[in-house]
């Protein structure tokens, strides 16, 4: 039969039990309010039993561990919508910049072709005026003023963006070393038993914020975290973190490495993969569509005015300066090869006052002459590119964020602590630890009658 | 015959073009009908509720189809009150005459464009919402398919219901 002491052991290890729960749901409702806090629960266990022939008695209870309360797969879609919405933030921001270039305004390319145009239409009505002749020049300067300055923009914002790939991937770098610290930690606490509910907590909010910055899988091994990026390249083996690191390329960008290999191509998403997707994929587009229209409307024009004869008679020469038989740089380079405006080949029949050349050149505003468009309505196709992409860009980081949010709100009424959930747990414990102090005072008495009993009996 | 229908029966094209504001105040309710149900049906779609999702996009086809009669009519409008246009220049006279004018209140035409951008930014996220939730789906059907059920998208190609919709008790 089990002794007094015994009971008396086994109503203590009710007390710590209950005082180790009450320290939990204590632990919880402090953390009420602290962002990335999973609510953690008392694992109590029946102690082992004595075995008294031919009885059992129980020994107790032990409060065997604090778990975190956590749901793998919403954590798991969580790190995949961040990543999305990583990607078309940076996308989307990176876009609307662009869309700035193409706004409607009184210099932008499109109202440039319109006025270069006007002149030339003007110039056609009095072809030995100088000062509609130079109308014609000043225009032509503002409409290759307006390509140099789209193209030298888009370029200075191809720069920016590769400076935020550098810093990205500095970022990514400090990320995973304080991932790899962290499995350290819960390492050595969960292999001892102890609970390592508040790294754990730590871990998940690093690997939430790596996830914001590049595309990151996660594999959970013994007590710690594995990490790749959503190709294999690995980011966090263990207590390892590998680091990426960055080399100028032949464009003099920068490129990611890691473990000396290139891997800037296969970076798809988070903000990273959306800052490369705008430096290497939509920026590039746009340069080439300015350069196609540049070069196109350069040649067309130049086409056209070494066909006539200017003001003096003489065969024209270029108007603009041929662009590179690529087409490459067209945009930033274009400019007025001449300065005198009556070298402008207006006439068609070598005459002063023939306007034929003119309003050949004029023609070109309705002509096809940019991959089978004409230069307004290929420049309006521009328009459309950069402002569509830009608004589906805005649409999809619009879709992750309410995804986001939903995934966030179910996470929480798992994860997230209940003050009423708490407030009744408390009163549990309260009044278990009550009981397990009547018996200890039961015991007390019991033990007090025996002494007095043996007292007596002495 | 209701009296947006009455509008697109109309084949004269003097009475087009005197009720194009009519037409134009029909396209801007069918625009508005259309966005109310798309932002209805968007906690539908973040909720994965297929009923929602199934009865949402049938209103919205049903409304895409409706404007999109409504834009037909208006471009033949514009392209006979263009030819309207070039037929009495080309006889010397003012373009329209007052009574053919077509009068669009500034307050329309501004409803009207805001209108637009609206409808089409809804419709943006609407095509993101529904593609996030259709990979989800697949996901979930993946995780719900025994090993008997093929694993694939819940709905295959040809509109058939993929197998791991189709699982009988205790397959799973």
């Amino acid at each position: 039969m089990s002794s007094l002491n015994a009971s008396l052991a086994s109503a203590l290890s009710g007390l710590i039990a209950e005082q180790g729960a009450l320290a939990v749901t204590t632990n919880n409702v402090a953390n009420v309010n602290t962002p990335g806090y999973s609510r953690e629960e008392p694992v109590l266990t029946e102690s082992n039993p004595v075995v008294v022939d031919p009885l059992t008695f129980g020994t107790g209870v032990t409060l065997q561990s604090v778990e975190s309360i956590t749901d793998p797969i919403l954590e798991s879609q969580i790190q995949q919508q961040t990543q999305s919405q990583g990607q078309f933030s940076a996308l989307a921001s990176a876009l609307q910049q662009v869309q700035v270039n193409f706004t409607s305004s009184t210099s932008d390319i499109g109202t440039e072709i319109s006025n270069f145009f006007d002149s030339v239409n003007q110039l056609s009505t009095d072809a030995s005026d100088l000062s509609l002749r130079q109308g014609v020049l000043t225009a032509a300067g503002n409409l290759a003023t307006s390509f140099n300055t789209a193209a030298n923009s888009l370029t200075q914002q191809q720069t920016s963006l590769d400076q935020s790939v550098v810093q990205q991937v500095g970022q990514i770098n400090q990320l995973t070393a304080q991932i790899a610290t962290l499995n350290g930690q819960v390492s050595s606490l969960q292999n001892v038993g102890e609970s390592a509910g508040t790294f754990v907590d730590q871990r998940q909010q690093a690997i939430d914020q790596l996830s914001a910055l590049v595309d990151v899988s996660v594999i959970p091994s013994d007590n710690t975290v594995t990490l790749t990026t959503g190709n294999g390249t690995p980011l966090v083996t263990g207590l390892k973190s590998f680091l990426l690191g960055t080399q100028t390329n032949a464009s003099g960008l920068h490129d990611v490495y890691s473990q000396g290999k290139d891997i800037t191509s296969q970076i798809t998403s988070g903000q990273l993969g959306g800052t490369i997707q705008a430096r290497d994929q939509e920026i590039p587009a746009t340069q080439t569509q300015l350069d196609t229209l540049a070069a196109g409307l350069a040649n067309a024009v130049n086409g056209v005015q070494v066909g006539g004869f200017d003001l003096n008679g003489d065969v024209g020469t270029d108007l603009f300066n041929p662009p590179a038989a690529s087409g490459v740089g067209a945009a930033a380079n274009l400019s007025v090869a001449i300065t005198d405006p009556a070298l402008i080949a207006a006439s068609s029949d070598g005459m002063p006052g023939s306007n034929g050349n003119a309003e050949a050149m004029y023609a070109l505003n309705s002509q096809n002459i940019i991959s089978g468009q004409s230069p307004t309505d290929y420049y309006s196709g521009i328009v459309f590119n950069v402002g569509n992409n830009a608004s589906n860009a805005s649409a999809e980081q619009s879709a992750s964020a309410l995804v986001l949010q939903q995934l966030n709100d179910q996470l929480a009424s798992i994860s997230g602590v209940s003050l009423d959930e708490e407030a009744a747990n408390m009163v549990q414990y309260q009044d278990a630890y009550s009981a397990s102090a009547e018996v200890i005072t039961t015991i007390n008495d019991m033990m007090y009658a025996v002494i007095q009993m043996s007292t007596l009996t002495g | 015959m209701s009296s947006e229908e009455s509008i697109y029966a109309v084949r004269d094209s003097a009475e087009i073009l005197r009720r194009t504001p009519e037409l134009e105040r029909a396209r801007l309710a069918l625009m508005r009908q259309l966005q109310s149900s798309l932002l209805a049906s968007r906690n539908g779609v973040l909720a994965l509720d297929l009923a929602a999702i199934g009865q949402g996009t049938r209103e919205q086809v049903e409304l895409s189809l409706q404007l999109g009669k409504n834009i037909g009519v208006a471009a033949t409008s514009a392209a006979r009150i263009g030819r309207l246009m070039g037929a009495r220049r080309a006889c010397g006279w003012a373009a329209l005459a007052p009574e053919l004018e077509p009068e669009l209140e500034p307050e329309l035409k501004a409803d009207l464009k805001r209108a637009e951008l609206e409808v089409l930014q809804a419709l943006r996220l609407q095509s993101a919402l529904l593609a996030r939730a259709r990979g989800k789906l697949r996901v979930l059907a993946n995780m719900l398919a025994g090993p008997s059920v093929n694993y694939g998208p819940p709905w295959a190609s040809s509109g058939a219901r993929a197998r791991a919709f189709d699982f009988k008790g205790g397959e799973i």
